[in-house]
């Protein structure tokens, strides 16, 4: 026997779409730029460029001096991927994303520059003048930040993209599923394996041992 | 309400959120208890917090932000017009092909023609005039099949070639497209280094430009992405002539720091100790340090052992609590092992941080 089955979405798109936009504001100008809207690329870029400024100088550290190549970098991978972009997650998300691992390589580049990097690479320490802590809180604090961005230079590009979105970004683990395209479960497994492995590198640190043994 | 969830994704997420906002007692209590019962969260609580301690906004952001959309945009225009080159080139191509394929075609079906008698033809015209009906060429006639027999196939060939070659060429008609990356091969783009999709035109040997509009930034850019390459005589060239056309950018202090550790690498200790000292002369700065430790480095593979030394103390003097300060202290002892007849009392050496002493 034929039944008539409504659709869920039928009758409720205009409802839905606006839902989405709202949920994306940016979804609109992407959708716009990759159509070819020279101005909606550039409004979308301006409008992302905090996001991938973040995530850039997150992977490289504030001041390193790549921030600025990386960050174009990252916009025009952005540019070429944008029109790949299901929707999936927020349009923000997926520029994360992609400044994420275009930060990743490009430190690891750094990396094979330099045959020896610093425990903490001085341009951050110039930052330390203008923070409230105190001097041996903003050098752990610094060493910390290098562990793990020297742990992403030799963990597996999955597990370091998770862990990046997740420790570095802090992202939750339903929005480092939906950014990285994978269900929870994976992203889930996969920011165990990178913590596991931040553990054991924390090891060799000594203001991380101690968050090891559970001293303060 | 988010749903509590036991396990570690409740605990991770707690995590992160005390580090969005504020928890309530009951969520504090809980994070507290994680915590405690979890080493590996506790790390991961403490390496995400040093990362919120940094201010990742920065003054002067937007102009940041501004002047990298601008070259941007500007590649990206570049890459649209290239491509577009690209895509005409490869249309061209095709109809050359498909209609060479189709001359070819013709030729030889016309020498086949000739050579075969009419009676062999003659059964393929019903089917011919069968399909001539069916597409509404009812005038289509058995006179004419003969023609129509040499036509078909041919037109039948040059339109299934040119579907072919559309096929074929279809990821070089927005070859940028094909290089895109699908969502599951993302990382591609992301791992292609330098060589494989610069981000930048290959820089020129000189930094000269044709439209003369160059500024500081685009050189040192530009010198960025030479030695990322490898380019080092090009990054070298393209240092120097920032310095000489902009001396008065910031762009060009820092350069100083980043020709006189090239210059370094390729084991020229003298020009780099010059250039080290330049950006020092200039006063505090970010890579001030580092530009010490450079000098330092600059004397110890020159072997004037003296120099050295002095370079290390002021290192140690102007910044004890560097990351250089340890291995300063330990070239200090090493010359001081060495025998080297220092112009300074002992005990010249200032004490630091142990941790950096490491």
């Amino acid at each position: 026997m034929l039944r008539l089955v409504r659709s869920p979405d039928a009758g409720a798109e205009p409802a839905g779409a606006r839902a989405r936009e709202q949920a994306d504001p940016l979804r609109a100008v992407a959708t716009r730029a990759v159509a070819g809207d020279d101005r909606a690329r550039c409004t979308l870029l301006v409008a992302l460029g905090p996001v991938l400024l973040r995530a850039v100088r997150g992977v490289l550290g504030v001041r390193h001096p790549d921030v600025e190549d990386v960050l174009q970098e990252s916009m025009l991978a952005l540019c070429s991927a944008l029109d790949s972009f299901r929707g999936d997650c927020q349009t923000s998300h997926f520029a994360c994303r992609v400044a994420i691992q275009t930060a990743m390589n490009g430190r690891r580049r750094a990396a094979r520059r330099q045959r020896t990097t610093p425990s903490v690479p001085p341009e951050e320490l110039a930052e330390m003048a203008h923070d409230e802590l105190s001097p041996a809180e903003l050098l752990a604090a610094a060493r910390r930040r290098e562990v793990l961005r020297g742990l992403l230079d030799d963990l597996p590009a999955a597990q370091a993209e998770v862990l990046a979105l997740h420790t570095m970004l802090g992202h939750s683990v339903a929005e480092t599923a939906a950014i990285t395209g994978v269900p929870i479960n994976t992203a889930r497994s996969r920011l165990r394996a990178g913590l596991g492995a931040l553990r054991e590198r924390a090891g060799a640190d000594a203001t991380l041992a101690e968050a090891v043994r559970g001293e303060p | 309400m988010t749903e509590k969830r036991s396990g570690h994704e409740y605990d991770e997420d707690l995590a992160v959120l005390a580090r969005r906002q504020p928890l309530v007692d009951a969520e504090r209590s809980e994070l507290e208890a994680a915590l405690a019962a979890d080493p590996t969260l506790r790390i991961a609580h403490e390496v995400g917090r040093a990362f919120d301690d940094v201010a990742f906004v920065r003054p002067g952001d937007e102009a940041l932000i501004a002047r990298v959309v601008d070259r941007t945009h500007r590649s990206e225009s570049r890459a649209v017009v290239a491509r577009r080159w690209r895509s005409a080139a490869a249309v061209a191509a095709t109809l050359l092909l498909a209609a060479g394929g189709a001359g070819a075609y013709r030729a030889g079906i016309a020498l086949r023609v000739r050579r075969t008698p009419a009676h062999d033809i003659a059964p393929t015209a019903p089917r011919l005039q069968a399909r001539a009906g069916m597409n509404g060429h009812a005038e289509a006639s058995a006179s004419v099949a003969p023609a129509a027999a040499v036509a078909s196939p041919a037109t039948q060939s040059a339109t299934q070639l040119k579907e072919q070659a559309m096929a074929w060429t279809g990821p070089h008609l927005g070859s940028t497209r094909a290089t895109r990356p699908s969502p599951s091969a993302r990382p591609a783009f992301a791992t292609a280094g330098p060589s494989e999709q610069p981000p930048t035109p290959t820089p020129p040997a000189t930094a000269s430009t044709p439209d003369g509009d160059v500024t500081a930034a685009d050189l040192f850019r530009r010198a960025g992405a030479a030695r990322r390459t490898g380019a080092l005589a090009t990054a070298s060239a393209l240092y120097e002539d920032l310095q000489a056309r902009f001396p008065a950018a910031e762009e060009a202090r820092l350069s100083h720091v980043s020709l006189g550790k090239l210059l370094l690498e390729t084991g020229r200790p003298q020009e780099a100790e010059h250039h080290f000292a330049i950006y020092l002369a200039g006063g505090p700065g970010a890579l001030a340090a580092e530009a010490a430790f450079g000098r330092g480095e600059s004397f110890e593979r020159m072997g004037r052992a003296r120099e050295e030394r002095q370079a290390w103390l002021e290192l140690l003097r102007d910044f004890p609590e560097s990351v250089y300060a340890g291995p300063a202290r330990r070239r200090i002892t090493a010359l001081d092992d060495s025998g080297l007849d220092s112009p300074n009392p002992p005990g010249d050496v200032p004490a630091g941080d142990s941790a950096n002493s490491r």
